[in-house]
């Protein structure tokens, strides 16, 4: 494979956001201003965390249906939380820990239980769906604190929102995990051959076990997030996230079969998702286009993954 | 003779990129047992899927009984009287024998399957190749290796096969199953059924072959032989395009050291009471057949599967591996027969593969790794090991099979091992490569480490070995020097459970 083509195969999708952003400026002038830019980072900052966490669970072979619920359950604990009884930390600490709890659960299940990964976060999906109607006894819990809502109001230096920020610190931190850490590149290994893996001394239990932690604690952050953006606890939070997060990192050409994909290219994934979702309100599409756009999207990119997939490591 | 059954001349075959086959000549009379050989990558397989349609040459015609052949697909193959049977078996396991035997050639009455006929004739076939009292609705997984090899001659001999390819059929069998398997390639021979025979074994080749057709990077080399009028050296040597001088490279100032592993009494499911010790310098042969345990004993041994009971003392201290991770951590190493499915991370580059064990080494301050002296190691011992193509960020799937056993050697070279256990290091990995890997193991042991080495191979046991420890049915049989006092002979009788 020639240099260019290599060069292509790995920042093509850069390519293509730039392509896109370019065509929605042309078609729609109010696209490219700040007031909608600023919206739009706004937007991908919960589903990319997310997207991030999902991240590690499909590169190392595995993948996790549960995430959303998480986020509606961890969104009702921390609208409890965050009514301005308690420093907000209790409530980011709470829901940062009961992810990682919901996480380990699913990862002791996958890896030591031997279950199927659809299986065991399908299950959790469905029962903690459950357990957040059951904590908010199916109302959504109202009255959080004026902090609490700042967290993902504000701005810093009055420009950049807060929560982009969150996004790119955890962005940071996890690609220098992936690429550069011995965990990173055991998550790949894991996700590329679990057998060799395993022979090579690697502990993959463990390891399974911990990629579904970090997807549990990301959907505990975005959970806590979500929260302050919508100032509500809402049990029906998050429905259907885990799938914005998947398509991410679809998109983001993160292999189904695990073993392959890149940071960046989850964020423009998430980005991607993000700015045509936005671009088509913008235009006047209806939001049940917009679904058949995306469901085209998904198995567009999958088909471009799919038929580089041997050539690509 | 007359006509020859099968004539393909001047066939091309191109790829992007590569000549797969350059005006290769094939001709298969009828009624004999025709050999293609060749080493790895030599085009074997392309020749064969050229046969049956799945490839279409660019250039070249291919004639049937003299007859212009018209092939497109595997259902023209079929038609005409072409089977395949498959190193790599395509049945499915969990179908039945029948199911398999008639899986998309479902034999039908108005509309239906008709499994009564299906059955009568299955239960025929397999009576030709001696599976008379199976029963024909058991789940092809509840089949040893050889049987279900034997369920796809049935299946060709059911469609009444003219022509049947075999590709590497005996890889995967135990010598009496593939005594049984030649016998019955004769016996369909005297049939008048035309044999296409691709393998690796050279003794086995020469055993039932008529003639013999040798290809090199996608060529003929040298002319279509007679068999009986050649050896076994004339065709290694058409097959290399060159005279391997030694086929087992001698060891020189190799200083046979201290003990450094030994096993008491290991025992298991597959395997009960192995004893045996390797020291430093030494290479220790394993030989059985296969299903003697050989491989279990081993990885029980690394700690891939649970050992029942036994002591395993390294340097004379007892040490317990529960995991590999635990005999890495000791200098203990086993190179897995199966490199694909355990070997390397085949989507993976040789970076990656050649350092996966070995990671926590390239942490700088902070815990960071590395990449860049990842990278350069890998490039330092690719070119120790002859690595080619020399290319650290090439996927290695890319590579032939004698390379990517060379870069699983280097991620153990890399982790500084003691004792290197290889089970069957050259299996599917061609005469040339052979002697490289032969010469990576010598340098080992000239570096003090020690070696045990599991092969089903004779040649390679008696060309390699210090001593050689044989297994029958889980059990050991017995060690012994080998310093020409024993020969082929005498191990094959504790081979097969007999006693000296």
């Amino acid at each position: 494979m020639g240099k260019r083509q290599k060069l292509m195969k790995e920042y093509g999708i850069v390519l293509i956001f730039i392509v896109l952003v370019i065509v929605m400026t042309i078609l729609s002038p109010n696209f490219a201003q700040p007031k909608n830019l600023i919206n739009i980072l706004k937007q991908t900052s919960i589903n990319g965390i997310l997207s991030l966490g999902m991240m590690f669970v499909i590169i190392s072979g595995g993948f996790d249906l549960s995430v959303g619920s998480i986020v509606g359950v961890t969104g009702v604990v921390a609208a409890y939380l965050g009514m301005g009884e308690h420093p907000l930390i209790v409530g980011l600490l709470a829901c940062i820990g009961l992810g990682a709890l919901f996480g380990l659960t699913n990862g002791i299940g996958v890896s030591v239980g031997n279950l199927p990964p659809f299986i065991m976060t399908l299950g959790m999906m469905t029962g903690l769906r459950g357990l957040a109607l059951v904590i908010s006894g199916g109302q959504p819990v109202t009255g959080i604190s004026k902090e609490y809502v700042n967290i993902s109001s504000g701005f810093l230096f009055g420009v950049i929102p807060y929560l982009a920020v969150y996004f790119l610190i955890i962005t940071v931190i996890c690609a220098f995990i992936l690429t550069k850490t011995v965990y990173g590149r055991r998550v790949y290994s894991c996700g590329g051959n679990l057998l060799a893996a395993r022979v090579s001394g690697i502990n993959v239990k463990a390891m399974q076990t911990s990629v579904y932690m970090i997807a549990g604690i990301m959907a505990g952050i975005a959970g806590f997030l979500l929260t302050a953006r919508t100032t509500v606890g809402a049990p029906t939070a998050g429905d259907g996230y885990e799938m914005d997060a998947i398509t991410a990192c679809v998109i983001g050409g993160v292999s189904m079969n695990g073993g392959t994909g890149k940071w960046f290219g989850v964020v423009i994934g998430a980005l991607i998702i993000s700015v045509i979702a936005n671009g088509l309100d913008i235009l006047g599409v209806s939001s049940h286009y917009q679904k058949i756009i995306k469901g085209i999207i998904i198995i567009v990119a999958v088909l471009a993954d799919v038929n580089g997939k041997t050539k690509k490591a | 003779m007359g006509v020859p059954l099968l004539e393909m001349r001047n066939i091309t075959k191109m790829f992007p990129g590569v000549v797969a086959l350059s005006e290769v000549n094939l001709t298969v009379d009828q009624g004999e047992i025709h050999l293609l050989l060749g080493e790895n990558g030599a085009g074997k397989s392309t020749m064969i899927k050229t046969i049956i349609g799945i490839n279409k040459p660019e250039g070249g015609e291919m004639f049937w009984l003299g007859q212009p052949m018209k092939i497109n697909s595997l259902d023209d193959a079929y038609e005409l009287g072409i089977s395949v049977i498959y190193q790599e078996l395509s049945n499915i396991p969990c179908l039945s024998i029948v199911e398999n035997m008639y899986l998309g050639f479902e034999k039908r009455k108005s509309g239906f399957i008709d499994w009564k006929e299906q059955r009568a004739c299955a239960k025929k076939a397999l009576e030709r190749v001696g599976l008379s009292d199976i029963d024909v609705d058991m789940p092809m997984e509840k089949l040893g290796m050889g049987q279900r090899q034997l369920v796809e001659i049935a299946r060709a001999i059911d469609r009444n096969a003219k022509l049947i390819i075999m590709d590497e059929p005996t890889s995967s069998l135990s010598r009496k199953e593939i005594d049984f398997l030649m016998d019955l390639m004769l016996e369909l021979n005297s049939e008048g059924v035309s044999i296409l025979f691709i393998t690796h074994k050279l003794d086995e080749a020469k055993r039932v072959g008529d003639r013999v057709t040798v290809l090199r990077n996608g060529q003929n080399s040298g002319e279509t032989l007679q068999v009986k009028d050649v050896t076994e050296d004339d065709i290694i040597q058409m097959m290399v395009g060159r005279t391997l001088e030694e086929k087992y490279p001698k060891r020189k100032d190799v200083k046979i050291g201290k003990e450094v592993l030994r096993c008491e009494g290991l025992c298991a499911d597959k395997f009960d009471e192995v004893s045996f010790s390797v020291r430093s310098g030494e290479m220790l042969g394993v030989f059985g057949l296969v299903g003697a345990g050989r491989t279990e004993v081993m990885r029980a041994l690394f700690g891939a599967d649970a050992l029942a009971d036994g002591k395993i003392y390294l340097e004379e201290k007892e040490v317990i591996m529960k995991h590999p991770r635990d005999a890495i951590k000791q200098g203990v190493v086993l190179i897995t027969e199966n490199r694909k499915e355990e070997g390397l991370i085949l989507i993976h580059d040789v970076v990656e593969n050649g350092t996966l064990v070995t990671l926590e080494k390239f942490k700088r301050k902070g815990g960071l790794l590395d990449n860049k002296k990842r990278r350069e190691m890998v490039q330092k011992h690719g070119e120790a090991l002859n690595l080619r193509p020399l290319q650290p960020d090439k996927q290695s799937l890319n590579f032939s099979g004698g390379n990517q056993q060379k870069i699983v050697i280097m991620k153990w070279l890399l982790s500084g091992a003691k004792v290197f256990i290889f089970d069957e290091p050259t299996k599917g990995v061609d005469v040339g490569a052979k002697v490289e890997i032969y010469n990576i193991m010598n340098q080992l042991l000239e570096d003090g480490a020690a070696i045990i080495m599991v092969s089903s191979e004779m040649d390679e046991i008696l060309g390699m070995s210090d001593r050689v420890m044989v297994m029958y049915e889980g059990k050991e049989m017995g060690i012994v020097e080998n310093d020409g006092s024993v020969g082929q002979e005498e191990i094959l009788t504790l081979a097969t459970g007999g006693t000296l």
